[in-house]
C-alpha cells in the first residue's frame, strides 16, 4: 500500500516539474516583449533595450531557465513587471481570498447535496431539486453571477469586501459568489449521487436493513451514502482544481480580489513572473488535491486497500 | 419512503427566529455612507501609487489627489502654477523656478518629524528620479533637459540640466529652447515627492500602504478593492480646502453592477462607460427621467484621442491615405459608439488647448473627394490588414471604418490580436492600419507635433512612421520661436502641413460622462483626467 502511494506520490511530482517548466517555455515563447509593456509604448528604444537587459531577458533560454528553477527553490518568483511587487507575497494573498471562497463554496455544495441526499424520502425535495439541477447545469455563469450580484445589491446587507477578509462583514459578502461559484459542482455532484444512490437503494443488503427495521435516515446515511461517495470523490478531485482558475468570472463581477482575476490581468498586461507563479500555485494545488484524495480513497472504501495491495 | 418528524421546541425556535432579525437589521440599519464622505465607483484598480511609475489615466482620479507637480491644468485647459509660486526665463532655454513656501508633505510615518515643508531639494530629486531607467515617464524630459537622456542611459550620475540654487529655487537649462516648456511640466504624470520616499526600507510599502504628497486628500488605506483617501488637514491652498473628510475610491470591475451599485446609493460618483449609454440615457441623449430624478451628469472633454493609425512606410501612396482620411465618417462613429459624447477630430492637436486653433474646418466627411483620390492612386484593390484589439471600442471602429471603407471601394482587413501585440506590432511597424487611442499627456500643441511628427521619433512616439523634410524643418524652427502665442499660432500651420500626406486617420476626442447625485456641486475635471475633490460640497 505505502509503495503504492509512494508511486502516485512521484507520479504528481513529476507533473508538477512539467507545470513549471512548461509555463517557463509557453511563456518565453510568446511573440512580445516584456521590457516594452513595461516601460509603455512611449518609452524610447534605448530605454526598452536597457530595461530587457537589466531583467535578462538577452541572455539565452537556457540561461533564463537555469536561474528561474534557482530561484524557484527559495520561493522567489520575482517582482512584478507592472508595479514591482512580491509576485509570491501577492499570489499568496489572493490564494487566500480565492480558497476562502471555494471553502465557503464548497460549503454550499456540501448543504446542497445533503438536501439531495434526503430528497429520497421527500418526493416534494425530490422535485425540487431535479429542477433545481436542471436550472443549476444550463444557465451560464456569466449570467447567472451578474444576476445575483444585482439581488445582492437589492437585497443583502453587505454590498462591498473590503479587498482582504479582516471581518464578518467581508465573510458574508463572499456568500452570494460562493453560491454561484458552487452551481455548477451542486448539478453535476447531485447527478452523479443521485444516479449512484438510486442504484444503491435497490441492492439486497439496503432491503435486508429495511426488513430489519432500521430508519430511512439511518439506511440513507449510515447505510447507501458510503457506497455512493466513491465518484462523487473522484468528480470533486477534478472539479475543485478547476474552481480556482475558474473563478475569474465570479472574482469579476463580484470585485473580488482572488487567484483567477490575476491570473486573467496578468495574461492582458503580460506579466510572466505573476503568471509563472500563478500558473506553478495551481498546479500545486491540483496536485495536492489530487493527492489528497488518492490518500482518502482507501480511507472511504475498504475495498481499494485489498486491490492496491495486490 | 416517508418523510420522518423533526421537532425543533417552540422557545429554540423564537430565540433562533429572533437572533437572526436582530443581527440582520443590525447590519442593514448601521450607517453605511457617512456625513462628509464620497464613494467614487472605479471599473479597475489603480496602479501602484509611485509617481514615476504612473502611467495609465485610470490612476489619475486617485493619483492627482495625493500628488501635485510644480503646475497643474484647470478645468479650462489653463496652465495654473501649483508648488511652483513663480519663475522667471529669458532664453526659454534656461528656467529658474521658485517655489511656494510653507507646502507640507502630507504626515507620514517616513518623514522625520511626521511632515516637513517641501523643498527645492525635493523638485530636483523627483524631477532626477523621472529621468532615471526605471521610471515609466522618462520621456517626457529626456529630450527637453540638458543631460536627462545621458542619465537615463547611465552615462551620467546625475541630470546636469537641474541646479539647486537655494532652499527654494531650481534652475533647468533645457536642451534647446521650449516655449512650451511650463506646458511640458503641468501634466499628470510629473510630480512632486520626498526624498525620503525612496528609501529601500520602503520599497515593498510605498505605492501601496505609504503615499506621500502634497495633495489635497492623503492615503487612509489600500487594498484591491478599495482605496480610502482622508482630508488634508494641513493643505497648503487656503482657498481650495478640501470639503470631504474622506474620498473612498471602490473598485467595481463590471459595468452593470457599477451602474446598479450608483442607483442603490452604494457609491456616489461613477464615470459611464459607453456601453451604459443606452441604459441611461433616452433618445434625445439626456439622462433617462428616473436617473435625473437623482444625478446630474458632467461631460468634460479630454485628452483621449481616437486613430485609425496607418504605418507611412507599409502605405507609401499619399492619395490612398487620403481616400482613407476622407471617406471617414466620423460622425457616424461617434453617434453609434458613444451616442455624440465625442468631438470629431481631423487631426491630433486637441482644439483650444494653450488657444490653439484648429487648421480643420467642420467638414471632414467628403466621399467624393474620397474617390477621387482613390482613383488617382495605385490601390488594386487588395485588403489592407488593420490590427484591432479589446480596449477602447477598438473593434468597433474597426467595424465601422471597415464599413465606410468598402462603400469607397478600399477593402479592409479586421485582425484582432491583444493590445500589447499590437502595441509591438506598431512600434516595430509589422503592421499597416492599426485602430489605437491616445492619451496626450502634454497641454500645448508644441510637444504634440513633434512628438507625433518628427522623423528623428520613429517608431515611438512617431508610430506612423511618418517622415517628411519640411515638417521636420518646420518643427524644429519651432524652438526658435521666442513668443508662446505664434507658438501655438504656427503649430496649426505645421498640423495642415503635415495632414495633407496624411499620416495617418484622426477620429474623436472622447468625452468622459460622469454621473453624480443631485445634492452634489462644485464638480470639476480637467482635461486630463483631474478631479478637483476638494472642490465638491454636498448641498
Amino acid at each position: 500500500m505505502i509503495s503504492y502511494l509512494l508511486k502516485r506520490f512521484a507520479y504528481y511530482l513529476s507533473i508538477f516539474l512539467g507545470i513549471i517548466f512548461f509555463s517557463f517555455i509557453l511563456f518565453h515563447v510568446i511573440p512580445s516583449d516584456p521590457a516594452r509593456t513595461i516601460l509603455g509604448p512611449n518609452a524610447e528604444q534605448a530605454q526598452v533595450d536597457q530595461l530587457r537587459q537589466k531583467l535578462g531577458l538577452d541572455k539565452p533560454m537556457s540561461v533564463q531557465l537555469g536561474r528561474y528553477l534557482k530561484n524557484i527553490l527559495s520561493f522567489d518568483f520575482g517582482h512584478s513587471y507592472i508595479d514591482d511587487r512580491n509576485v509570491f507575497h501577492e499570489v499568496e494573498n489572493r490564494f487566500k481570498i480565492t480558497l476562502s471562497l471555494i471553502a465557503i463554496s464548497m460549503t454550499i455544495v456540501f448543504v446542497y447535496l445533503f438536501l439531495v441526499i434526503l430528497s429520497f424520502i421527500s418526493p416534494l425535495l425530490q422535485r425540487c431539486t431535479d429542477l433545481l439541477d436542471f436550472l443549476m447545469s444550463s444557465l451560464p455563469v456569466f449570467f447567472s453571477a451578474v444576476i445575483i450580484a444585482i439581488a445582492v445589491l437589492y437585497f443583502s446587507p453587505v454590498t462591498s469586501f473590503s479587498g482582504n477578509i479582516t471581518s464578518l462583514n467581508d465573510l458574508l459578502y463572499l456568500i452570494p459568489p460562493a453560491f454561484v461559484l458552487g452551481l455548477y459542482p451542486m448539478a453535476i455532484l447531485a447527478g452523479i449521487l443521485k444516479k449512484e444512490m438510486s442504484s444503491v437503494l435497490k441492492s439486497p443488503y439496503i432491503t435486508a436493513g429495511k426488513s430489519w427495521g432500521f430508519s430511512d435516515i439511518t439506511i440513507l446515511f449510515r447505510y447507501a451514502l458510503r457506497n455512493t461517495l466513491i465518484p462523487i470523490l473522484s468528480a470533486l478531485s477534478n472539479i475543485l482544481p478547476m474552481l480556482l482558475t475558474g473563478a475569474f468570472i465570479v472574482e469579476i463581477i463580484f470585485s473580488i480580489p482572488g487567484i483567477g482575476s490575476i491570473l486573467i490581468k496578468s495574461i492582458m498586461n503580460q506579466d510572466f513572473p505573476m503568471l509563472e507563479c500563478t500558473v506553478i500555485v495551481n498546479g500545486a494545488f491540483f496536485v495536492l488535491v489530487n493527492l489528497a484524495f488518492e490518500y482518502l480513497y482507501p480511507l472511504v472504501d475498504a475495498r481499494l486497500v485489498k486491490e492496491r495491495k495486490q | 419512503m416517508h418523510n420522518q418528524d423533526y421537532h425543533i421546541s417552540g422557545r429554540a425556535y423564537k430565540i433562533s427566529v429572533s437572533l437572526i432579525c436582530a443581527f440582520i437589521a443590525f447590519i442593514y440599519f448601521a450607517p453605511l455612507v457617512q456625513a462628509g464622505e464620497l464613494i467614487f465607483g472605479l471599473d479597475s484598480a489603480p496602479e501602484r501609487l509611485i509617481p514615476i511609475k504612473i502611467k495609465s489615466p485610470q490612476t489619475f482620479p486617485v493619483s492627482m489627489q495625493i500628488f501635485q507637480g510644480l503646475f497643474d491644468l484647470n478645468e479650462q485647459g489653463n496652465v495654473i502654477p501649483c508648488i511652483v509660486e513663480n519663475w522667471e526665463t529669458k532664453d526659454n532655454k534656461t528656467w529658474l523656478f521658485h517655489i511656494r513656501k510653507g507646502v507640507f508633505f502630507h504626515q507620514s510615518p517616513i518623514l522625520k518629524h511626521g511632515t516637513r515643508e517641501v523643498t527645492a531639494k525635493d523638485v530636483l530629486h523627483s524631477l532626477t528620479r523621472f529621468c532615471a531607467a526605471d521610471s515609466y515617464n522618462a520621456f517626457l524630459l529626456t529630450d527637453s533637459v540638458r543631460g536627462a537622456a545621458e542619465f537615463n542611459q547611465g552615462k551620467e550620475n546625475h541630470v546636469t540640466g537641474l541646479r539647486l540654487i537655494d532652499k527654494y529655487s531650481i534652475q533647468v537649462d533645457l536642451i534647446r529652447p521650449e516655449s512650451f516648456f511650463i506646458n511640458r511640466l503641468s501634466n499628470a504624470l510629473l510630480s512632486v515627492f520626498p526624498v525620503e520616499a525612496d528609501r529601500k526600507e520602503y520599497a515593498e510599502k510605498i505605492g501601496f500602504s505609504i503615499a506621500v504628497g502634497t495633495g489635497p486628500y492623503m492615503l487612509e488605506s489600500r487594498t484591491e478593492s478599495e482605496i480610502v483617501l482622508k482630508k488634508n488637514t494641513n493643505y497648503w491652498d487656503k482657498n481650495s480646502q478640501p470639503q470631504l473628510d474622506k474620498i473612498i475610491f471602490r473598485v467595481i470591475k463590471n459595468d452593470q453592477t457599477r451602474f446598479v451599485n450608483l442607483q442603490r446609493e452604494k457609491i456616489d460618483l461613477m464615470v459611464l462607460p459607453n456601453t451604459l449609454f443606452a441604459a441611461a440615457f433616452n433618445k434625445d441623449r439626456l439622462l433617462k427621467k428616473s436617473l435625473h430624478k437623482k444625478y446630474q451628469i458632467k461631460a468634460f472633454p479630454t485628452f483621449n484621442t481616437h486613430l485609425i493609425g496607418i504605418n507611412n512606410k507599409s502605405i507609401t501612396d499619399v492619395n490612398l491615405r487620403r481616400a482613407m482620411f476622407w471617406g471617414t465618417n466620423r460622425k457616424e462613429m461617434i453617434d453609434a459608439i458613444l451616442h455624440g459624447y465625442a468631438e470629431e477630430t481631423g487631426g491630433p492637436v486637441p482644439p483650444g488647448i494653450n488657444g490653439y486653433q484648429s487648421p480643420f474646418d467642420k467638414k471632414l466627411y467628403d466621399p467624393e473627394k474620397a474617390k477621387a483620390f482613390l482613383m488617382k492612386s495605385a490601390y488594386k484593390g487588395e485588403p489592407l490588414e488593420l490590427l484591432v484589439h479589446d480596449i477602447s471600442n477598438s473593434e468597433q471602429i474597426g467595424q465601422i471604418f471597415q464599413s465606410q471603407m468598402a462603400d469607397i471601394g478600399i477593402k479592409i482587413k479586421l485582425t484582432k490580436l491583444d493590445f500589447g501585440s499590437v502595441i509591438n506590432r506598431m512600434i516595430k511597424g509589422d503592421c499597416r492600419l492599426f485602430s489605437m487611442f491616445a492619451e496626450f499627456v502634454f497641454s500645448s500643441p508644441e510637444p504634440i507635433l513633434i512628438n507625433l511628427f518628427s522623423s528623428s521619433k520613429i517608431p515611438v512616439p512617431n508610430i506612423f512612421h511618418f517622415s517628411n523634410h519640411f515638417v521636420d524643418e518646420m518643427l524644429n524652427s519651432l524652438y526658435d520661436i521666442k513668443n508662446e502665442k505664434e507658438s501655438v499660432k504656427y503649430c496649426s500651420q505645421i498640423e495642415a502641413k503635415a495632414m495633407k500626406e496624411a499620416p495617418s486617420v484622426f477620429l474623436y476626442r472622447q468625452k468622459y460622462v460622469v454621473l453624480y447625485p443631485q445634492n452634489m456641486e462644485g464638480l470639476e475635471v480637467s482635461g486630463n483626467n483631474h478631479y478637483f475633490l476638494e472642490k465638491i460640497r454636498i448641498k
